[in-house]
């Protein structure tokens, strides 16, 4: 059993990865991360069924622990209906590589909202997306807009 | 950036594989990063109340206090040991089953009778200490101030300790809402 899920964690160990830079932002939060979701998939894993796919097994058990890992408490974010003329973009973004600089921007995001993103750009479909985080598929369809909308402003600033 | 340089970049994303003997590594207890402190606060602490079980009928004249004092005093060292394993076991469990939604749900309801029994066990243990050490004390004006301000230290952490674990409580709450239609 061991080997089956160390070739499966293996192989989709990129999901982990990506799942760890969208909820927290320090290098040694991302590791602690990385070995927390591990240590849960392994335990999980006596119950897996089969019945889903193993990346949406995974995505379950990785999204629900970094969920339910104690939240470091982060500076409120308010959104406004006009942009201001300049907004200061905390950090030295430009130095950022695009990569880092899409997991600052999605990190803006509210902790359902970042669930959400991550299994629509994993071209999840709505009523997979809604198995997975137990909201209504329509629900899921308004949160994506909103998300679009809220990513749009968030990288205009 | 767009939401298609976004999609773009989320596809590209990937940060340097681990091999599976790294994986393995990470399935054990021993690498868990929280628990690991856990562990050793835990072990720390109860090894000190035991200790304390052990020493105090010489140190503190237990041998010469009333006996519902001594047994209070080790029920109470007792409960809050059971705390700390009981803490220590719901971080090590966390419910990852289900929606993200009810596993939330589940870990409010977790955390609130946590917080109940954390809470009842600090204060139970405050008070059956303080009994312990004061219970053969003859007391005066001043000794009475003291008593009260060691009370009212105590209140205040078992304050502070409830905000705690109300603002850890409300952090998830407000997800739970994230979550419910408007």
């Amino acid at each position: 059993m061991e080997k089956i899920f160390l070739k499966a964690i293996h192989e989709h160990q990129n999901l982990i990865y990506k799942i760890c830079h969208m909820y927290r932002d320090t290098k040694e939060d991302q590791k602690d991360l990385f070995q927390e979701i591990v240590f849960q998939l392994w335990k999980a894993f006596p119950h897996f069924r089969s019945e889903s796919k193993i990346t949406t097994w995974m995505y379950r058990i990785a999204l629900n622990t970094a969920i339910l890992e104690f939240r470091k408490s982060k500076l409120p974010i308010s959104y406004s209906d006009q942009l201001p003329d300049q907004v200061s973009v905390p950090g030295p973004v430009e130095e950022l590589d695009q990569e880092e600089q899409m997991y600052q921007l999605v990190r803006c995001l509210d902790v359902s909202e970042r669930a959400i993103l991550t299994l629509y750009l994993e071209e999840y479909s709505y009523k997979e997306i809604a198995d997975i985080t137990g909201i209504t598929e329509n629900y899921v369809g308004v949160k994506i807009n909103r998300i679009k909308e809220k990513l749009k402003s968030l990288s205009n600033r | 950036m767009d939401f298609e340089s976004l999609k773009s970049n989320w596809e590209k994303s990937q940060g340097t594989p681990k091999q599976e003997s790294e994986l393995k590594q990470m399935t054990h207890i021993n690498q868990h990063p929280a628990l690991k402190k856990i562990r050793v606060r835990l072990i720390l602490e109860a090894g000190l109340l035991v200790f304390i079980l052990f020493i105090y009928r010489d140190w503190f004249d237990g041998a010469h206090k009333p006996l519902y004092i001594n047994i209070l005093l080790g029920i109470s060292i007792f409960l809050f040991i059971l705390n700390d394993v009981l803490s220590y076991l719901a971080i090590k469990n966390p419910v990852v089953s289900g929606t993200i939604k009810t596993s939330v749900e589940k870990h409010i309801v977790t955390l609130r009778r946590l917080s109940v029994f954390s809470l009842l066990a600090s204060a139970i243990y405050s008070a059956f200490l303080l009994s312990f050490l004061t219970s053969t004390i003859h007391f005066t004006t001043i000794k009475y101030f003291m008593l009260a301000g060691i009370i009212c230290t105590m209140l205040i952490l078992l304050y502070a300790s409830y905000w705690q674990w109300e603002k850890r409580i409300r952090s998830f709450a407000e997800v739970i809402k994230e979550f419910t239609d408007v």
